[in-house]
């Protein structure tokens, strides 16, 4: 039986022009679930979630020639899903010119329209909860408690210091504490 | 490095409330998603417009792709857009400007002075036309100054008046039409009945 090759393999692999498609695959499968839901927990909807992943993939293929191996594999491909994700909140939010409450509102109806929604549970409430909080602050509660990455891959990531990070963490765990204890 | 452990730590210190929560994943996904992203990304990646054309047509994609069109010399040089031509050239009119808003009432207050003039000066110069009210006054007065024979002779003379004169006459005497029946014969009846057959038939 094989053994996967590693980052650093696969990147060798996708610089020579013979293997570069193989190893483009190959990191896609290893990565796509990962990323995928972390744009959909920024965005919520499918539909929207796989628009932005497919231009993250896309921007991938562009870009992994030129990655330098300065950080992990999978805090570079992160970095790029986090910022197609804002900028595609961005983009929809320019498109509907709603404000940023109107933004949060959208959201939360999403959420209450899934077909699986169950307001008693502590699951559904931890999202309502979630899409309470400032753009900055949801992604790192996301980062930290659902991919369970540490602050120092997520500076990288969000290109903000360990310390802000950890107190936006902070921050976002006592608010949804309150949510979840108040609804 | 950070561990789960660590994390999962961290969390029960802050919020024992939040680790107690299971982390279900609450979204769902269309079957077989996952394997569907794959190819959907090479389609776009592949798109080749070059290759794409060859398949199409290897006549067209064996052209040489050489520009015809020339531009002028140090086109791409120049400026493309020079502001200052325009802040020099360009007149800035007001559009709400007192003195535009004063002119445009002056305008306005010359029309209907102007219209007032002509209606005055057209009732002194054609004091023969009346309204219809004062033309049928004097057709009252006038026709009391006209005889009785005169009037007589005109109305003989249009029978369509003459018809008018005698309903309106019947009208206003109130005649009981069968009372005057009674005084004509049959056969006088009988007579103008066949003679205007076709008002029967109307």
């Amino acid at each position: 039986m094989n053994t996967p090759l590693s980052d650093a393999e696969l990147l060798i692999q996708f610089r020579s022009p013979a293997t570069k498609e193989q190893s483009f695959n190959t990191i896609v499968k290893k990565y796509q679930e990962k990323i995928y839901w972390h744009i959909r927990r920024l965005l919520i909807t499918h539909e929207d979630t796989n628009d932005a992943l497919q231009n993250c993939l896309i921007k991938i293929w562009k870009g992994l020639d030129g990655f330098r191996e300065d950080s992990q594999l999978y805090t570079w491909l992160y970095r790029i899903a986090t910022n197609e994700a804002l900028t595609f909140i961005e983009q929809q939010k320019r498109k509907a010119t709603i404000s940023l409450d109107n933004e949060e509102y959208t959201k939360i109806n999403y959420i209450k329209a899934d077909q699986y929604f169950d307001a008693d549970k502590l699951e559904w409430k931890l999202q309502l909860a979630i899409q309470k909080l400032p753009e900055k602050q949801r992604i790192v509660f996301n980062l930290r408690y659902y991919d369970e990455m540490p602050y120092e891959e997520m500076s990288k990531i969000l290109e903000t210091s360990q310390g802000a990070l950890k107190a936006s963490y902070h921050h976002a765990v006592k608010k949804i504490e309150e949510y979840i204890l108040n609804q | 490095m950070e561990t789960f452990n660590n994390i999962l730590q961290e969390l029960e210190e802050l919020s024992p409330t939040i680790a107690r929560i299971p982390k279900n994943n609450v979204w769902t996904v269309p079957a077989g998603y996952f394997d569907t992203i794959l190819p959907a990304i090479m389609e776009i990646i592949k798109d080749d417009p070059q290759k794409e054309l060859e398949n199409l047509s290897p006549l067209l994609s064996s052209l040489p792709k050489k520009n015809i069109f020339t531009v002028p010399d140090d086109y791409f040089n120049k400026k493309p857009f020079d502001a200052k031509i325009f802040r020099n050239e360009a007149k800035i009119i007001a559009l709400n400007s007192k003195r535009k808003r004063k002119q445009i009432w002056l305008a306005a207050a010359s029309i209907i002075i102007l219209i007032g003039l002509s209606i005055i000066w057209w009732k002194i110069s054609n004091p023969s036309i009346h309204t219809p009210i004062t033309n049928e006054r004097n057709l009252t007065v006038n026709i009391d100054n006209i005889d009785d024979s005169s009037l007589q002779n005109y109305i003989s003379s249009n029978s369509q008046i003459n018809d008018l004169v005698a309903l309106n006459t019947t009208a206003n005497e109130n005649i009981d039409i069968n009372e005057e029946i009674n005084y004509i014969n049959d056969k006088e009846i009988n007579q103008y009945v066949v003679e205007n057959q076709y008002l029967a038939l109307k």
